[in-house]
């Protein structure tokens, strides 16, 4: 592994093309990700077009790239105007702002970025020794194994992206029927292709993901623009050590920094919670455990550090059961999935011995991307402190473009277009009503899997559904999923989970 | 169900400024249980016998999936209709906003770019892009001459460079 990992290293190192999209990967994430309204998710989901012309390490670890850098630039924006770039910055609005406000955004922005990279750092090595592990134990799996855990996941996805359980499956359910649209994967007959040429050969992932998580969220936004914009009224920093951090500072914060890492990676290892509720969770947990709870909200670096901590913490982890077990835990990893899938790779138990060097590469690609983040944070704060108070006139039109252009150059096709359309009508329409187009998006990603392995198991059994409970490994993933909606179920009551 | 609809229509025509309307929590969910409904019965009933063919295969056939997942969605659909009436009584539930004035800003936007799609082989990237950029801009409020020319203008040049001379891919 070690071996494999320098390899990893030096193929991004010493390949300046690998180093150069890891670099736009992590620029892009920050951009994106700083202005609000437009999150991570919507900047790697715009990314996945440009990778169909790129090798696999170098789709991957732009992708990573992105996802890292914009998962912190959503920190930007919450600091500097108030409004966090991304959900998972949410929680950081809360003290960030109001250090900003103190003339003190450029220390809460370095507290983000070192508390961001501490998290990231700390779950990409739990994921190098705890995915191949985990995948070695899934090669064991067989299809009634492989359908109990669909199950797992489609039902947690479900039950906890959505605003309500129902709502949840609702997307999970329409998301599996869409990846049916296509010929059959046994018979090889046609189902719900309507005699169109577009749709025999399936709804292409990326028109559904452009359309249904990127482009609607884009028509949700410019509501706000009918309402007015935001502006940025900060007041300059009082004495140059409002802009610095000491590391003492970073010292002081280091065992909330690394109980978040701890949660961050805990969460993000889980299917179907991510970036935001541990955002949430390390900045509770933080608060609880503070010899200052009461500064928390008031413009508490520790505020700001548990929770950039525990969001960052989340982009190695939620590669565990991806590239484990080739089960997505959010949208991110569905998203990630099509990656690996437009490359004519599999991500599960299987790749760590077809594609070693891929893994190895991203792996490399992420841990070189929060480098990246620092230099490039550390050297051009002030210009996207500046991209962060773009105007939403501008923003809006031109992702409309790159929504259009990334589809369009999928197979130069109009009909793309349409169907990019017609799903971001309905994800608008989904997150106008609660409804997550994200489970969508991860019920069509597992659909194909989901059938291939369920109607494989019933062949073997002979149409016995007891094939289902007949291993430990089918009760133990029955025993979890059951824990699981109870659990989320009782938090949700209780009104604890925030997604 | 016809009381679910004909409240819900009510709405709508109330709402001033015409392209709006707002519901209550418990008023969505009774429409989209029962929307989903009529679905789910549509795909078991008509959808999956028109568009797949019942063939025998070893296992259980291309239907199985999708009859078992229309059955699923009823049963979701008829929880979402119950979930909804129990909450009709509800004080402080959610309410559901499409305000005329946000609504119509997203209308014209997509017939806007529905446009942009029909011109889109017609006149040419380039052409189309500028002028849909230009309109959605003005669209939402942005008046000054020298933002708007250069980035209606600048950013289609630099996507149609970066898409036909770096990845080498034709646009029209």
């Amino acid at each position: 592994m070690l071996d494999l990992m320098l390899n990893g290293f030096a193929t991004i190192l010493f390949s300046p093309t690998n180093l150069m999209y890891l670099f736009a990967g992590v620029t892009l994430g920050i951009l994106m990700g700083s202005i609000p309204g437009l999150t991570a998710t919507m900047a790697i989901a715009l990314i996945v077009p440009l990778t169909y012309y790129m090798e696999p390490v170098q789709s991957l670890i732009m992708l990573m790239g992105a996802f890292n850098g914009g998962t912190f630039g959503g920190s930007i924006s919450a600091i500097l105007i108030g409004t966090p770039g991304t959900p998972a910055a949410a929680a950081t609005v809360a003290d960030g702002f109001k250090l900003g406000l103190a003339g003190k955004a450029g220390k809460a922005i370095k507290m983000a970025l070192m508390a961001s990279i501490t998290g990231c750092l700390f779950s990409c090595i739990v994921l190098i020794l705890v995915a191949e592990p985990v995948a070695r134990y899934a090669l064991k799996f067989g299809p009634a194994e492989y359908t109990v855990l669909m199950v797992f996941s489609l039902t947690i996805n479900g039950s906890a992206a959505g605003k309500s359980i129902i709502k949840g499956l609702i997307g999970g359910s329409l998301g599996l029927l869409f990846g049916m649209v296509g010929l059959d994967p046994i018979a090889s007959i046609p189902r719900f292709t309507f005699d169109q040429p577009i749709l025999s050969s399936g709804i292409d992932l990326v028109v559904m993901l452009i359309g249904s998580l990127a482009f609607s969220e884009v028509l949700v936004q410019i509501e706000a623009v009918a309402k007015g914009k935001v502006k940025a009224h900060m007041p300059p920093p009082q004495s140059p050590d409002d802009e610095r951090l000491s590391f003492k500072e970073y010292w002081t914060n280091i065992r909330t920094i690394v109980r978040s890492a701890f949660i961050g990676c805990g969460i993000g290892a889980l299917p179907g919670l991510g970036p935001t509720l541990a955002a949430y969770v390390g900045y509770d947990i933080a608060k609880r455990n503070s010899k200052h709870p009461e500064e928390f909200g008031q413009g508490s670096l520790e505020g700001v550090a548990a929770a950039e901590t525990a969001n960052n913490a989340v982009c190695g982890a939620n590669l565990i059961p991806l590239l484990a077990l080739g089960v997505p835990g959010d949208t991110v990893a569905a998203i990630m999935i099509g990656a690996f899938m437009v490359q004519g790779l599999t991500p599960g138990p299987m790749i760590f011995r077809e594609a070693p060097e891929v893994v190895a590469g991203l792996y490399a690609g992420l841990i070189l991307s929060n480098l990246l983040l620092a230099v490039l944070v550390l050297a051009f704060y002030r210009v996207f402190t500046k991209v962060s108070q773009l105007e939403t006139t501008i923003i809006f039109p031109a992702v409309f473009m790159f929504c259009t252009i990334g589809v369009y150059a999928l197979n130069q096709n109009v009909s793309d277009l349409w169907l990019m359309m017609l799903f971001a009508v309905l994800g608008y329409i989904m997150v106008k009503l609660d409804y997550s187009p994200a489970t969508m998006m991860i019920g069509f990603i597992l659909s194909p899997l989901f059938e291939v392995n369920l109607r494989q198991a019933l062949i073997i059994s002979s149409n016995n559904p007891s094939i289902f409970f007949s291993t430990p490994i089918t009760w133990f993933f029955w025993v979890i999923t059951i824990y699981s909606i109870f659990t989320i179920t009782r938090s949700r009551r209780k009104g604890k989970l925030v997604v | 169900m016809l009381q679910v609809y004909k409240s819900m229509y009510v709405k709508i025509a109330h709402c001033k400024g015409g392209m709006g309307m707002k519901f209550s929590e418990a008023t969505a969910e009774q429409v989209t249980g029962v929307s989903l409904g009529v679905f789910s019965l549509l795909l078991y009933f008509v959808l999956i016998p028109w568009q797949i063919a019942d063939v025998k295969v070893a296992g259980v056939t291309p239907r199985f999936l999708p009859e078992a997942l229309a059955i699923f969605m009823l049963i979701l659909s008829i929880c979402l209709f119950v979930n909804g009436y129990g909450k009709r009584t509800n004080v402080g539930q959610k309410y559901y906003s499409f305000a005329p004035k946000e609504t119509a800003l997203v209308v014209k936007s997509l017939l806007i770019l529905s446009g942009y799609i029909v011109l889109l082989e017609v006149l040419g990237y380039l052409l189309t892009t500028i002028a849909a950029l230009g309109l959605l801009m003005y669209m939402y409020g942005q008046r000054r001459i020298k933002i708007l020319i250069p980035v209606t203008i600048g950013l289609p040049v630099v996507i149609y460079l970066f898409f036909t001379k770096v990845l080498q891919i034709v646009l029209p």
